[in-house]
């Protein structure tokens, strides 16, 4: 975004904020609150608004061993990994899979279930597994996909 | 990408998915294919919304339609990033 637009954004919500007392808007995701702070988005908010850091959604709080399982299993040759793009980037206790993927794991993104089906039908003599970790509304695609998933 | 993007449905496929029956939708101008799994009563004009792959309700046309407003707000020219965006 440029400068001018961020300032333009800045100023918008100065105007917004305004006319009213204190307002406090909680972050619904881990990514808004590592986004706020590395981008220094707190010095550009009026001082009647504040930032209130929320519980996490279910892929930033995605337990550390879950990832380091991944990773782990991404690792072997025989398997391939497959999970949605915001999944890559939560760090476990050795990295994040996209960090173990440079280092040539396996690990693909999808950005659908059928995607990583797919993935499964053309990657015969490999092993897909699914890191199916998303919002309540990626349930049931997961669940639709599972009957057909080669076993 | 935690978002769920409307789309108007252009295309509808009983077979042709691994999943039953699929659908192209409309996106601005992108077309992207769709499983119609979880929305059976879905038709051609139909508008969708779109989350991983799939059509997880339908909606009115005016819902959609402020919805995309909010998104181009957001987004400005960065909407092709959202919607080829893998997120759950």
């Amino acid at each position: 975004m440029s400068a001018a637009r961020t300032q333009d954004l800045a100023d918008q919500i100065a105007e917004l904020c305004g006319g009213l007392g204190r307002v406090q808007i909680m972050e619904v995701c881990g990514t808004h609150t590592v986004s706020i702070f590395r981008n220094g988005i707190r010095s550009l908010l009026p001082q009647n608004l504040r930032l209130v850091s929320g519980p996490g959604c279910p892929v930033c709080v995605t337990a550390q061993r879950h990832i380091d399982a991944a990773i782990e299993l991404a690792g072997r040759d025989e398997i391939i990994v497959a999970t949605y793009g915001d999944m890559v980037r939560v760090p476990g206790r050795r990295g994040s899979l996209e960090q173990a993927r440079a280092r040539g794991a396996r690990v693909h993104v999808v950005n659908s279930a059928r995607a990583a089906l797919q993935l499964a039908q053309d990657e015969a003599d490999r092993q897909v597994v699914f890191v199916a970790v998303g919002f309540e509304t990626t349930a049931p695609a997961t669940a639709a996909c599972t009957p057909q998933a080669p076993t | 990408m935690c978002l769920a993007v409307p789309g108007k449905l252009v295309a509808v496929a009983d077979t042709g998915s691994l999943t039953g029956r699929s659908g192209t939708v409309d996106m601005q101008g992108n077309r992207v294919e769709i499983s119609l799994a979880l929305t059976p009563d879905a038709a051609v004009n139909d508008w969708v919304l779109v989350h991983a792959g799939f059509a997880i309700q339908t909606l009115d046309e005016a819902d959609a339609r402020e919805t995309w407003e909010y998104l181009k707000a957001c987004y400005g020219d960065d909407l092709g990033s959202l919607q080829e965006a893998g997120g759950s």
